[in-house]
């Protein structure tokens, strides 16, 4: 599984190379900027030379009654019809972020049915926050309110070194703060708390968990149904490979059968 | 056993369907996909097209790197087509203070603000210039934008964002009180709502015509 960590590491510099914004404080504004990358990193990170997903989508909302989105929803497709969830496991920085605040060393919180419930809560925010309050309500409701990933690049990194941002603080400053140290502080003792339970970016790929082409693939011949891989499993899923999957493949050792493979699905 | 055996084969088949069904969904999702690419691509194309044209006889001076700008500078020189066919070129704006601000239909803020350009075009129309710049959205969007909100006042498009490169800034709304001897004498990145930005520049904008004047003479 080293090989998971390095590629997400390589990921998160890639997304974020522009490695002289966080000494400056400016955002890099260049062409390459107008791509969206798969997973969740802010563009307003110092460092980021691609843009959010999920912030472009919002935004493209905001003015669709001018311009359809075509290029964002096309991508957003094209990310889940051929990675699905792998985004989450292989490609996403604030995934990253919160398998390695989990390494510290303290109890951790199980998975129980509580958990289970509270995963559907990410459709809900994608339904209501993504798609629902940037549609009616002409605001971009997930990055406003709630993303903890741009509030530590681009509400934190970019913030403490631009003084005329810092003239901006106001109320909803404090606001997404407290969101970003519940998000941090839970991720130390619950794996992955805000992809499971808020992330309407993985709920959209999850959407894609019957029809993406690379992914976590069960051999019914050779398996047993003896459910190791499940409880090894430090997500909500039922089965390996449904919609709360993030396609690790950290349950590949457990089966005795090797009937679990990571690969191209036919 | 031979009655399990035969249920086996009918999940084996039924399974082999249920692969056949999956790859028809790819096919049609990717094909859907393949039509949302090309629609796109027709659309930047045309986009490009438009830029060419406008920007061909500005191209001369094509400068890459420009730093930001600071009160007490200098306006960067610029002319821009406004909605409705004429132009504005600031140097020509030379005793009267200038309002600039940029700003696009996705922005929530800058959208918020606009009653407050309205306001300030109606009062100062004399002694005042304002422009409102886009940030590169193309002329069909602008136009709609401004027939939807009924705006009086000038409205300028910058489909290559040519002007919005003189004047970097961290983002948009970003507003620029220009003195009468076209130095910059106020920059606001952000606003609240359109009353209390109509205070804030209604101020600015006092102030400018006041010491502008001093200065002139």
């Amino acid at each position: 599984m080293k090989r998971r960590k390095l590629v997400q590491v390589i990921c998160t510099l890639l997304y974020n190379c522009n490695l002289i914004g966080f000494a400056n404080g400016k955002i890099y504004q260049g062409d390459i900027k107008g791509v969206c990358v798969p997973g969740l990193n802010c563009y307003s990170c110092p460092g980021a030379v691609g843009s959010c997903p999920l912030g472009s989508l919002q935004t493209a909302l905001l003015s669709s009654k001018y311009k359809f989105p075509y290029y964002i929803l096309g991508m957003l497709l094209l990310f889940g019809v051929v990675l699905g969830r792998v985004v989450c496991g292989f490609l996403c920085p604030f995934g990253l972020i919160q398998e390695l605040l989990y390494k510290i060393p303290t109890k951790k919180f199980k998975k129980n049915k509580w958990t289970k419930k509270l995963s559907i809560l990410k459709y809900i925010i994608l339904l209501v926050f993504v798609i629902g309050i940037p549609l009616f309500f002409a605001v971009p409701g997930f990055c406003k309110y709630i993303c903890p990933a741009g509030t530590l690049e681009g509400g934190v990194f970019l913030v403490a070194m631009n003084k005329r941002l810092q003239a901006l603080i106001g109320g909803l400053f404090s606001w997404k703060m407290a969101v970003l140290a519940v998000v941090i502080i839970s991720a130390v003792f619950m794996f992955r708390s805000f992809c499971r339970f808020l992330c309407p970016l993985g709920a959209f790929y999850g959407l894609f968990h019957k029809v993406s082409i690379a992914g976590m693939k069960v051999d019914e011949e050779k398996c047993n149904g003896c459910n190791a891989c499940v409880s090894r499993c430090k997500l909500d899923v039922k089965h390996v490979g449904d919609r709360e999957c993030i396609q690790c493949g950290e349950c590949m050792d457990s089966c005795n059968r090797c009937a679990l493979h990571f690969n191209l699905r036919k | 056993m031979k009655i399990t055996k035969g249920t086996d084969r009918i999940l084996k088949l039924s399974k082999g369907e249920k692969t056949v069904s999956k790859e028809k969904l790819t096919g049609v999702l990717l094909g859907f996909l393949m039509m949302l690419t090309l629609a796109g691509c027709g659309n930047e194309r045309k986009d490009a097209e438009e830029n060419n044209k406008v920007s061909s006889d500005s191209k001369q001076e094509e400068q890459t790197d420009y730093r930001e700008v600071l009160e007490g500078d200098s306006a960067p020189d610029f002319t821009v087509e406004i909605a409705g066919g004429s132009s504005f070129t600031l140097l020509e704006q030379k005793g009267k203070v200038v309002l600039l601000n940029f700003w696009a239909t996705w922005c929530g803020p800058c959208v918020g603000e606009m009653p407050a350009f309205e306001k300030l075009y109606n009062e100062y129309s004399q002694e005042v210039a304002i422009l409102a710049i886009n940030c590169m959205e193309d002329k069909d969007t602008v136009n709609q934008f401004i027939s939807d909100n009924s705006y009086t006042f000038p409205i300028a498009y910058d489909v290559d964002g040519a002007v919005s490169k003189k004047y970097p800034s961290d983002g948009i709304p970003y507003t620029l009180i220009i003195g009468k001897d076209g130095m910059v004498q106020k920059i606001y990145l952000g606003a609240k709502d359109a009353d209390a930005q109509y205070e804030a520049y209604k101020n600015a904008i006092e102030s400018a015509l006041g010491k502008g004047g001093e200065q002139a003479e």
